[in-house]
């Protein structure tokens, strides 16, 4: 058992910036506030962030797909790889949330040639034949890379501001692709998802 | 930074002051007499203006606490007015020190009933008893019913024991009004807080969580502003000590910015869905981690937030718990 002792305050400055670090600040309102308030350092109040997972993170950011598949030439694809969000911003693209490190490539994979024919063929397995074809310098064999199952395979929430958790078809048929949008996300996810 | 669809809240708190006469050694605020930050009116107006401003449909309460907010003075009244005249229900919360006599109680309740005041809350116990005499708030209280107010009178209880309760049985008049339903006595458990002195406490343990989770009814309601314009996540105990719990400032933000972003925390959301509790559960039965407290309510959720281990371990499983909680 610990003994009762002084609580020693710390100075200002020192709990403002346990508080900044998130750290519990065990003292008296009076005397946290006012630290807190007297210090500009970055606070952060929120302890745990919802991570969204690959297919919520592209139903949120539809619009960037569409653009960037009638925009997909080098140069492009280079400025949005560079600054993702920065690139939508200035072709004034509105995004329901910033791009996280690993949808813009996946991104960009999406807009090949090849990939985007496939989803605009109205086969609807087309994108299925494609992800798993096994011919040479095809589209799989151009894309090795593997990313974190959690995130690939991440449900969508139910419940997000401005986000809605499943893909609207219609909008893509309207586009010139298939109607089997929501299924091809699923293909490309599932491609991409480590073993 | 991807957020839950917010709930409108319903009530503004006010933490009008963080000066207090009854100087508890554990009071949850720390307030002491000699220290502490307190709103000027032209401040209490201005956030229920904004709160108002910013969900004129949704709120319906405005809620006065403290430190003690007759400290306010002829302030109290005047708010109590504007909140009134603002459409909204007043209530507050004393710890009764201004009943020095009877009829000095009941005059002070009745300026405050034509003032627009709704309910009044009492908050008791030997931690105040130690320096305000417990007949001040028996007659503010006493005072209040018979003014027409349905009170409360929270008394706190260490060990399951009440002794302000044990001497308030002895007084007739007070059982009368609690029999009769005009006092409402509540019981709430007493808990240890750091402020002049560090209490000692018990080394951390596999401390299993053996109460039933309930969910957390003090988040996502209220919009809790300090005297120094912050806005504070919940009303619950400790809150102010917790830098998860402070979303922002009123002088630097909208107000309706900062509200909105508790929901972006998915562990606020959890215990607003689950309670802290189940978090600790969740900890418990899946990692190695001891606590050094369990309970429900807010003795869990400071847990969850003051052990430097909790958080970083549900970051790193995060997908393992949320696949349970928030996906089908």
């Amino acid at each position: 058992m610990y003994k009762d002792r002084l609580n020693k305050i710390p100075q200002p400055r020192t709990i403002a910036r346990h508080y900044a670090e998130g750290k519990y600040c065990d003292y008296p309102a009076d005397i946290v506030l006012s630290a807190v308030n007297s210090h500009d350092y970055e606070y952060n109040p929120t302890a745990i962030p919802i991570k969204l997972g690959f297919i919520q993170m592209f139903i949120a950011n539809y619009k960037a797909f569409l653009y960037l598949s009638e925009h997909n030439t080098p140069n492009d694809t280079s400025a949005f790889l560079e600054n993702p969000n920065g690139f939508m911003e200035k072709a004034g693209v509105q995004l329901g949330t910033p791009f996280d490190n690993v949808a813009p490539k996946i991104f960009i994979a999406m807009v090949e040639k090849d990939m985007l024919e496939a989803m605009r063929n109205p086969n609807t397995s087309a994108v299925c034949h494609l992800v798993y074809s096994s011919d040479e310098d095809s589209w799989p064999k151009r894309h090795p890379e593997r990313y974190p199952k959690d995130y690939m395979k991440r449900s969508t929430y139910a419940t997000l501001k401005d986000i809605p958790y499943l893909l609207d078809d219609n909008i893509f048929v309207a586009k010139g692709f298939n109607n089997h949008m929501s299924i091809n996300i699923l293909h490309i996810g599932d491609f991409f998802a480590e073993k | 930074m991807p957020s839950f669809r917010p709930r409108k809240p319903y009530k503004i708190v006010l933490i009008t002051t963080f000066r207090c006469n009854a100087a508890c050694v554990d009071c949850c605020f720390g307030c002491r007499p000699d220290r502490g930050k307190t709103m000027t009116i032209d401040e209490m107006k201005h956030y229920v203006d904004i709160c108002m401003d910013a969900y004129p449909d949704s709120i319906r309460q405005l809620d006065l606490t403290g430190g003690e907010c007759f400290l306010l003075g002829s302030d109290l009244d005047e708010i109590i007015r504007y909140g009134k005249d603002r459409g909204l229900l007043v209530a507050l919360v004393s710890n009764g020190y201004w009943g020095k006599s009877y009829t000095a109680a009941l005059e002070r309740i009745l300026q405050l009933r034509a003032s627009g005041l709704n309910e009044i809350a009492f908050s008791v116990g030997d931690d105040h008893q130690h320096i305000l005499p417990l007949k001040g708030c028996r007659n503010a209280a006493v005072a209040s019913a018979r003014a027409g107010y349905k009170v409360e009178f929270r008394m706190e209880t260490r060990y399951g024991q009440c002794s302000v309760y044990e001497k308030l049985k002895e007084d007739s008049a007070f059982m009368r009004l609690v029999n009769a339903g005009k006092i409402d006595i509540v019981f709430w458990m007493w808990r240890k807080y750091n402020n002049d002195v560090r209490h000692g406490r018990g080394y951390p343990w596999h401390w299993r969580p053996y109460e039933e989770s309930k969910p957390c009814d003090l988040l996502f309601k209220n919009i809790v502003i300090t005297p120094y314009g912050d806005v504070l996540a919940c009303c619950g105990i400790g809150n102010s000590r917790n830098p998860h719990m402070r979303l922002g400032n009123v002088w630097k933000e909208p107000v309706k910015t900062i509200y909105e972003r508790t929901y972006e925390d998915i562990l606020k959301v959890w215990i607003g869905t689950d309670g802290a509790q189940a978090i600790l559960q969740y900890v418990y039965d899946n990692s190695d981690i001891k606590f050094h407290q369990s309970g429900n309510g807010c003795e869990a959720c400071i847990e969850v937030f003051e052990n430097p281990k909790i958080i970083p371990f549900l970051r790193e499983h995060y997908d393992d718990w949320a696949k349970k909680i928030f996906f089908i």
